[in-house]
């Protein structure tokens, strides 16, 4: 080939690697589910309302995954999200509707109410502070920040007819029970990414149940940015 | 092919060849020294990991005087090689070829055996203090065999799960929490096991390491000798949040230890009743007061995914 | 009436007379790269298919949402169809029905242009070259992968990429660059330059050699698609049981490496017989060149270590897939026959990426130095010695692990001991340096550097061997910048080096020498800048792996961060000098321009087909410089007859190997 041939050739096929790698890297290494924004109302409180289904929605990327859900503080939609922001100091309260059925914790320690106000979660109004996971059906999921010692046992819904389409609508107990738990933390001080968990291996099909949804994004596990205000 | 001995330096017309190996040594004498006396006095009480517990300064003196064999080694080799590439380069103008020194029997042995003589000898120091500290802080299976003399070491259970820390006391009624707490003056024997997938303890103030494997237990020895804080990491990729799986732990004085014990175990009966019966391993799959009211989603989550544990009753749902 | 005879000539396949060429088709019809990737695709989608239609109904694969069994017969069925597009099977299919086999061994390097580059070609002088290009194409990305690492390390508080998608690319920076860079040396240079070193016209098994290279790209796009299944979370260890946990991304971790370790049998296998058995006469084993003696102890250490890993792999899958329970405790298995399994193959693995960097610098400095090389029997000695000790210190890897207590002495004392054969290649070179008449030239300066970045990366084994230094230092940075030495500044370098000597050679072109300067410098300064407070940076306690650390770490991440950046750089400016020079500027060089006496220098640049007219009878070794009146390195036009004779005097001697 005479040079302006090998030249051309080359300018080709580096722009073409440029474009591909630059495909790989916003496709599929920067991308990940939005994070929604909450901020405190008149009171300086911090209100988050979440949901949790035994299965995602049908356009997730795998609906047959236990998640989390968290209602969008403008629209009053439910985004199949983990992440949120809150800012810091505030006192922020979580309302979570608990559509899962029980399944045991592997570590019962973790059904020790710790790090939120009172230590206590309230379960259908009622103050809890220890949940028997192993004894009892009581535990379906966790809410847990490590780095801020908050674990918080999410009391299951003790209905065997589950919900069976995320999100799952809150308004009729009989089609779809949930059992309603709200517990209160402080967010911290400092800035941050705090990530949090659950800690029930209730990823199916997976060894020991700790893989797929457990490690996974936007599934069972997410991060609560804390911003200064 | 044969091997010619070291030929004689050869003489140009009216020069004498200096004598290379003596300028080398010369020159690499003084620079052994002087880094050698730095590290050993200037450096070493600062080299990692800090000695505040017998595990980590016995480490901290095993890196101190690897250094200190260490750079008298790297000295000579960069010292000869900035010696060749100065006095020996290739001048412009100089086709010749060099001379023909194929090798020599007697570098050879002297090389071999130096080397040999630093290797077994690093051999013999690093077994005589893996020993004598009682496993210098490395985690020793499920069958210590150094072990620190004297009384019953407090016994701590750490256990690593996904993704975070949790140890017992067994010595204070069994109770589990978050927090290590450990008091000074005392030897410690960490019991380390998994209930999921391999972790590593890692305690880098006291200079412990011992891999978390699921179901067997690895035991570490330690003996706290300073107060203070301990920074706590996972050494093993563990999974997604891997580099979360930090706290920091305390060393405190005895008399603070066993009132936070006391305090600790009452504040927790109510969640110790919950937990399974101390042991060094726990099988993640057992759960033996599984009740009939579980969905059969909850029991294949629990039991470990595609294969429910021996026994378990499938529930229609 | 005596019966009169032809002279014998050469049978032509097919039925034709002989001398009568054979029509070729046009480049389309015939198997290449783009029917590779029409059966790749095809495979692919049948065996997803077939692993459908199999193990849909397993509940395991109902609840996790993903069939793991699907992905892995795809992906095995794919690269049978890869192959099989390539025409791998075809030779094998025409004997098994009586066809007679094409014999093309030499026509490729007869025909110009690049389109054999692009087929499964049977002449070791163009699966050097398609390995040269494919080992620089997983270098390079790689190497992003490790940009995309250190961008995210540069602060532990703001993250570019999420926890998940960061562990991800760990796992594939790691695996990328251990499995790929396992055959850099060998692939590219050792299939290229074996025979002619040794006067040998061909490889032992073409066929094999050539499936070995056409492996790789398998392997590599196997390995790059697990990103499209959100990746791998256990970095390039694999460790049990995270691996068996991990979802689909893990598939193409394990079928990946699992066919990059059979090119490693294969590609080894071929090289042992080669030289063992395609020595020309005279070419005694002291006269081995030592950069062939490094590929044989390479290739050996694949042969033997590789299976292991194979093996390994194979039962991960099946733990993934069919539910066996090797390595799940609680059913009975055990985490630590994988970590056992995988160290076996992986320490002879650092081994085998060690080796061929002393090989190429030991090759290297006396042609640079002008004198023979210091010791060549303690060059050999050392290699062979590094190859056997190397499969008894595995366990230095798992002295924390819980492993017998009494063994971790034991592997302390192997480990410790392996630094003596290792040690002989500085003493090689030292005694080349001694009264030399040393030129700095491109080539000689990457080798220096590989000596410099290796006595540091060597010097730091050696603390990682002791085992209560080890307690700290494991699992952290600390082992992170050892083998980063070891391997990148040790093979790496050696690599660029044996390019830059060896690239004339290959292709009759140079590399533009100012921009080769250029390009050491800034590599060997950035590269020190970036892996060497990485000691420190473990030391101080930061563990591997982690996209976040403590705060106080951050300036010496950053300075990390930003060399690196730089040494990314200084990869580009070799790119850029390579591609200019071998595609742009394409400077002749056909003679012997490091005027060396080794054997691959006496033919042409680029060899001519067959490489050499007739096999040579070998004279004399190849580091003779400075003897008075040495003979040449061969004949390289042997008088008839001199051959039968040679052999008839081996037989009578006994002493010609």
């Amino acid at each position: 080939m005479s040079l302006p041939a090998r030249v051309a050739t080359l300018i080709v096929a580096f722009l073409a690697v440029a474009a591909g790698v630059g495909f790989v890297v916003v496709h599929y290494l920067l991308g990940g589910p939005q994070r929604l924004t909450f901020t405190p109302n008149a009171s300086g409180q911090v209100n988050i309302v979440m949901q949790v289904d035994p299965q995602a929605p049908d356009n997730a990327s795998d609906p047959a995954w236990p998640t989390y859900m968290i209602q969008n503080p403008q629209t009053g939609a439910w985004e199949h999200t983990t992440l949120f922001q809150v800012p810091a100091g505030a006192r922020v309260n979580f309302t979570v509707y608990e559509f899962d059925g029980a399944t045991p914790l592997r570590n019962p320690y973790f059904g020790k109410i710790t790090g939120t106000i009172g230590n206590v979660e309230y379960v259908d109004h009622k103050p809890v502070s220890v949940l028997d996971s192993w004894g009892q059906t009581t535990v379906a999921h966790t809410f847990a920040i490590p780095s801020l010692n908050v674990t918080v046992p999410l009391y299951a819904t003790q209905a065997s007819n589950l919900c069976p389409n995320s999100p799952c609508p809150t308004n009729d107990q009989k089609t779809n029970p949930y059992s309603l738990d709200q517990f209160s933390i402080n967010a911290p001080a400092t800035a941050g990414d705090y990530r949090w968990q659950c800690f029930i291996p209730c990823g199916l099909g997976f060894l020991d149940g700790f893989g797929g949804p457990m490690q996974t994004i936007g599934y069972m596990t997410g991060d609560m940015k804390v911003v200064s205000s | 092919m044969a091997t010619t001995t070291e030929p004689a330096p050869t003489a140009e017309a009216g020069e004498r060849e200096p004598n290379h190996g003596m300028r080398i040594f010369l020159i690499w004498l003084p620079v052994a020294l002087v880094a050698d006396l730095v590290i050993w006095f200037v450096w070493g009480p600062h080299l990692p990991p800090g000695a505040m517990a017998s595990a980590s300064a016995s480490q901290q003196f095993d890196i101190r005087v690897m250094a200190v064999m260490a750079a008298p080694v790297m000295a000579f080799v960069l010292i000869y090689a900035g010696y060749a590439f100065t006095v020996w380069r290739h001048r412009e103008g100089d086709d010749e070829d060099g001379p023909p020194i194929r090798g020599s029997a007697r570098i050879s042995a002297i090389w071999i055996g130096v080397s040999t003589a630093i290797v077994i000898g690093l051999f013999v120091f690093g077994t005589v203090e893996l020993i004598v500290p009682a496993g210098a802080g490395a985690g020793e299976g499920n069958t210590a065999i150094w072990r620190p003399s004297g009384a019953t070491p407090l016994q701590v259970q750490v256990i690593g799960q996904q993704w975070r820390w949790t140890y017992r006391y067994p010595q204070f009624g069994g109770f589990e929490t978050a927090e290590l707490v450990l008091p000074n003056d005392t030897n410690v024997q960490f019991n380390v096991t998994s209930i999921d997938v391999i972790h590593s303890f890692w305690a880098y103030q006291l200079g412990v390491k011992a891999d978390a494997n699921p179901g067997t237990n690895n035991i570490a020895y330690v003996k706290t000798e300073q107060t203070g804080a301990v920074q706590v990491r996972c050494a093993e990729l563990c999974g997604l949040w891997h580099a979360d799986m930090t706290t920091s732990g305390e060393v405190v004085s005895q008399a603070q230890f066993s009132t936070w014990a006391q305090s600790t175990k009452t504040q927790l009966a109510a969640v110790t009743k919950l937990l399974p019966p101390y042991a060094l391993v726990y099988d993640p799959t057992v759960i033996p007061q599984l009740t009939k009211g579980f969905t059969s989603g909850g029991i294949y989550g629990a039991g470990g995914a595609y294969y429910g544990p021996p026994g378990y009753p499938k529930i229609q749902p | 009436m005596a019966i009169e005879t032809q002279p014998e000539k050469a049978q032509q396949p097919g039925g034709r007379g002989p001398g009568e060429a054979r029509p070729t088709r046009s480049w389309w019809l015939r198997p290449a790269i783009h029917t590779a990737i029409i059966g790749a695709v095809l495979g692919y989608l049948f065996g997803h298919w077939l692993g459908n239609f199999i193990a849909s109904g397993y509940q395991q694969g109902a609840t996790s949402n993903e069939n793991d069994f699907a992905i892995v017969l795809g992906y095995v069925l794919g690269t049978v169809g890869w192959l099989a597009g390539l025409g791998v099977f075809n030779d094998l299919l025409r004997q098994i029905v009586g066809l007679p086999v094409r014999a093309r061994e030499r026509e490729d390097s007869v025909r110009g242009g690049l389109a054999k580059y692009f087929r499964y070609s049977l002449d070791h002088k163009v699966v050097g070259i398609q390995y040269l290009i494919g080992m620089i194409i997983y270098f390079l990305t790689g190497g992003l992968l490790a940009m995309a690492i250190r961008t995210e390390l540069l602060s532990p508080s703001y993250h570019v990429f999420s926890s998940a998608t960061y562990t991800a690319i760990v796992g594939e920076h790691g695996t990328m660059m251990m499995m790929m860079m396992s055959s850099v040396v060998l692939g590219p240079l050792g299939n290229y330059l074996v025979p002619l070193m040794i006067g040998s016209k061909r490889m032992a098994f073409p066929r094999v050699e050539a499936l070995s290279f056409w492996l790789t790209p398998a392997a590599y796009l196997v390995l790059l698609s697990g990103l499209m299944f959100g990746g791998f979370p256990f970095g390039w260890t694999g460790y049990a049981p995270l691996s068996i946990e991990a979802t689909q991304g893990a598939d193409s971790y394990a079928v990946a490496f699992g066919l990059m370790g059979i090119s490693l049998i294969l590609l080894g296998f071929n090289i042992i017989v080669t030289v063992i058995c395609y020595r020309a006469p005279g070419m005694r084993w002291s006269r081995v060149p030592v950069f062939v003696w490094s590929m044989v102890a390479t290739a050996f250490l694949m042969v033997l270590a590789a299976p292991v890993l194979v093996g390994g792999m194979y039962m991960m899958i099946t733990d993934r897939t069919v539910q066996t329970a090797f390595f799940t405790s609680s059913l009975g298995g055990s985490s630590y026959l994988y970590e056992n399994l995988f160290w076996f193959f992986g320490h002879p693995e650092v081994y085998i990426l060690a080796l061929p960097g002393f090989g190429i610098v030991s090759e290297i400095i006396p042609v640079m130095c002008r004198k023979p090389l210091f010791g060549y029997r303690v060059a050999a000695a050392g290699m062979i010695g590094v190859t056997l000790l190397s499969f008894f210190v595995w366990q230095h890897h798992l002295f924390d692990s819980g492993i017998n207590p009494d063994m971790r002495p034991v592997f302390m004392l192997t480990t410790e001991l392996i630094s003596i054969p290792t040690g002989f290649i500085y003493l090689v070179a030292l005694g080349t340096f001694w009264k030399a008449k040393i030129r700095f030239t491109v080539p000689m300066l990457f080798c220096l550097g590989m000596y410099f970045n290796f006595l540091i990366g060597g010097v730091s084994g050696v603390f990682l061997s002791d085992v209560p230094a080890d307690t700290t230092e494991h699992g952290s940075f600390f082992v992170m910048a050892h083998f980063h030495y070891t391997i990148m500044g040790g093979l790496i370098f050696a690599f660029m080096g044996g390019l830059y000597y060896w690239l004339p050679k290959m292709m009759g072109i140079r590399m533009n020498q100012a921009l080769g300067k250029i390009h050491f410098w800034t590599m060997f300064i950035f590269f020190n800048s970036t892996f060497l407070p990485l000691f420190a940076v473990g030391m101080d306690g930061q563990p591997r792996r982690v996209y976040t650390y403590a705060q106080n770490l951050q300036g010496l991440n950053d300075w990390v961060s930003i060399s690196s950046f730089a040494l990314g750089g200084s990869i580009l400016i070799f790119l850029i000098n390579f591609i200019y020079s071998t595609v742009i500027a394409r400077v002749p060089e056909v003679g012997n321009p490091w005027n060396s006496r080794g054997l691959e220098w006496q033919v042409s640049s680029p060899p001519p087909p067959g490489d050499f007219a007739q096999v040579p009878v070998v004279l004399s070794g190849p580091y003779e410089y400075g003897v008075k009146d040495a003979p040449p390195v061969a004949d390289l036009n042997p008088p008839l007859g001199v051959l039968s004779s040679a052999y008839a005097g081996a037989a009578v001697e006994g002493a010609e190997a």
